[in-house]
């Protein structure tokens, strides 16, 4: 416990500097707003932002893009809760409760209940984060080449499981990404892959000029497909933000339990905040009514309370394999690893040992933005409703700009605003086949490393296959993989996953 | 008889890259599993996009269409618009020695941009473009130019030089 505060203590004096306050500000600021904006999420966002932090100390680097995520989390509600859109995905199931709250006059209470649900879910995510990332790391640092292949595929084959839609689909997509991520110079052999001898492919595609391609323009060809988006705002002013005695009742047990399923789900592979959210939502349903509550779905405020704490503390938990195992669990955690290459910080489980400050103070200032969150959002909420009405025929072309303009400052070079364009129409393409694209991203960050381990693990066995389930790590780890597999073919699971995911669309 | 035409043709598209990898792949040494060469992953990995796609085809065939899986009509005018405006931005920031087009910098590059991508959507307004486009420029260039410092040419090359 002492070692704990003792580390915490590190963070704070990392965290509290002007310079990492006013970052963190700034991130959680950014983050939010684009929390409200329909149509740009925080991939997008921090990829664009990457260039704008080269000239930064990785640490408040990190401060400021961590801040961009957990604020997205929170902006997402209000657009849930005021126009019945969310503004993230992990927010979907905000709507149903939440915006029922709004149509019966208590858009006020179901606003705090996410902003105060947050804060909680959050202390108790960075409280968690800071006590399991430690014991992680120690056990990590053990693991051989063949247990880092076999965590790869067991976070890969989670990924998947867990994410919604067509389960072979998923699978190819992280295979393609993969194969787009042996392009450029193999670091063993020195060739060249697929460069074409084209010097500019030998480095490899950048993962940024993919992230924004495929989720930036992507995303905005595919909803320009659909259509002018509908957005009824229901209440202009708000009154009486402050929940009553009976909604505080209420609202804690949802939250205490929204808290500990997002710390759990954040941890696992292709959990994140969505999910959690989801699970948390399902589980709140499930509970029996009060004799004189409304049913979840017509607008109770524990399917607002419950959701909106799970998805924070899972987007604060899904830090945890990032920053101690170097594996990300969710695009946006593929982007913090870029980033802290950029510095070059090697991520993995000698982080925290090597970089103490950056870590705790990381883990500080995530606290602290969440504390900033709820002192600046509730207040304010009447700016960012105001930012509801702007129309998204302004919106997008703004967001084409600062997608070409981030792309370019990536490396200065305008080879990279071509192939952004590349990447922009496949991943149009692949959406309009109903393939989700986070796999793929996942593959593309993830297949060189599992390619390094493979070799290693092969290397030192003398091409004896056999050493990944004579290890038990790896063992382990491939065996749940497998349940995992097992798991959703079942018959039995697969039609009540389907029938869940359906749910929510 | 296809039934679900997205899970066809995606499976399809698979097996192409799948092969192309492969094929690829073929032209680096592959080695052994003791010692792996640059061929080793990449060509295995396409094999398995080869049999998945393979098998994500031959399932989406059968006799019950499945309306879910229909492709959509493509809309050809996003696509168009939105990576013209990113394109155009490249070829105006850096300009095009080949067709004698000099660097246009950071000011002309985001009009431009602007207001091609805003064409993209169903209702286009010249006057809103243009303001959203002043607006947007001005911001660009105190946010970029003055305040990150990034290393931006901010006008044309022929009016700086």
């Amino acid at each position: 416990m002492n070692f704990l505060l003792d580390n915490l203590s590190i963070g704070f004096s990392v965290a509290l500097t002007l310079q990492n306050l006013s970052y963190a500000l700034i991130g959680c600021l950014m983050g939010t707003l684009i929390g409200v904006l329909p149509g740009l999420g925080p991939v997008a966002t921090i990829a664009m932002l990457l260039p704008a932090t080269y000239s930064l100390s990785p640490v408040t680097a990190l401060i400021m893009l961590a801040g961009i995520y957990y604020g997205a989390q929170y902006g997402g509600s209000t657009t849930a809760i005021l126009v019945n859109l969310p503004g993230e995905p992990s927010s979907i199931v905000t709507t149903l409760d939440g915006y029922e709250m709004a149509k019966n006059g208590r858009a006020g209470p179901a606003l705090s209940a996410a902003a105060i649900g947050s804060f909680i879910a959050g202390t108790i995510g960075t409280v968690g984060l800071a006590a399991f990332a430690v014991p992680l790391a120690s056990v990590a640092i053990k693991f051989g080449p063949a247990d880092y292949f076999s965590l790869m595929v067991f976070g890969l084959i989670g990924a998947v499981v867990l994410a919604s839609g067509s389960l072979p689909k998923a699978i190819a997509m992280i295979l393609i990404g993969m194969l787009v991520g042996m392009i450029g110079t193999d670091v063993n052999s020195g060739v060249e892959r697929y460069s074409f001898d084209m010097p500019e492919l030998a480095d490899g595609i950048g993962f940024v000029v993919v992230a924004m391609g495929v989720f930036g323009y992507g995303e905005i060809m595919q909803n320009l497909s659909r259509g002018e988006i509908h957005r009824d705002l229901l209440t202009r002013k708000l009154t009486g933000l402050m929940p009553t005695k009976e909604d505080m009742k209420a609202m804690l047990p949802p939250i205490l339990r929204g808290s500990a399923i997002g710390s759990i789900i954040g941890v696992l592979p292709g959990g994140g905040a969505m999910l959690a959210a989801f699970v948390s939502y399902t589980i709140e349903k499930k509970k029996k009514l009060k004799p004189d509550e409304v049913p979840l779905g017509k607008g109770n405020i524990r399917g607002v309370a419950g959701p909106e704490s799970a998805n924070n503390a899972g987007a604060q938990a899904s830090f945890v394999p990032m920053l101690t195992l170097g594996i990300p669990p969710n695009p946006v955690m593929a982007l913090m690893i870029g980033a802290m290459m950029i510095h070059d910080i090697q991520p993995g489980p000698q982080v925290i040992s090597s970089n103490p400050e950056l870590f705790w103070g990381l883990i500080a200032s995530m606290w602290i933005g969440n504390l900033m969150l709820v002192v600046l959002n509730l207040p304010m909420i009447g700016m960012w409703v105001k930012l509801l009405t702007v129309p998204y025929r302004w919106l997008f072309p703004s967001i084409v700009l600062f997608c070409a303009i981030g792309v370019f400052t990536t490396n200065n070079t305008v080879w990279d605003i071509w192939m952004v364009a590349i990447f922009g129409l496949c991943g149009y393409i692949l959406m309009r086949l109903g393939a989700e694209v986070a796999p793929l991203m996942l593959g593309l960050v993830l297949g060189p490393m599992m390619e390094e381990n493979l070799r290693r693990a092969l290397v030192i066995s003398g091409g004896d296959w056999s050493v990944f389930v004579t290890r038990p790590i790896s063992a382990f780890l491939l065996l749940m993989a497998a349940l995992l597999v097992v798991l959703i073919l079942s018959p039995a699971l697969k039609k009540r996953r389907e029938e869940a995911f359906k749910e929510d669309d | 008889m296809v039934k679900h035409r997205q899970n066809f043709v995606f499976g399809l598209l698979c097996m192409l890259m799948g092969i192309a990898f492969a094929i690829g792949a073929k032209g680096y040494s592959v080695g052994t599993s003791a010692r792996m060469g640059a061929g080793f992953f990449p060509f295995y990995v396409s094999c398995l996009l080869i049999l998945l796609g393979a098998w994500i085809s031959v399932t989406s065939l059968g006799q019950d269409h499945k309306p879910e899986g229909n492709i959509g009509k493509l809309y050809v005018r996003p696509v168009i618009f939105i990576l013209g405006a990113n394109l155009l931005f490249g070829v105006l920031l850096v300009g095009l020695p080949s067709v004698g087009l000099p660097p246009m910098g950071l000011l002309v590059s985001v009009f431009a941009t602007v207001i091609v991508a805003a064409m993209a959507g169903r209702e286009f307004v010249w006057r809103e473009a243009l303001l959203l486009a002043s607006v947007l420029a001005a911001s660009c260039f105190v946010l970029f130019v003055v305040m990150l410092k990034l290393n931006l040419p901010v006008l044309p090359s022929f009016l700086t030089a």
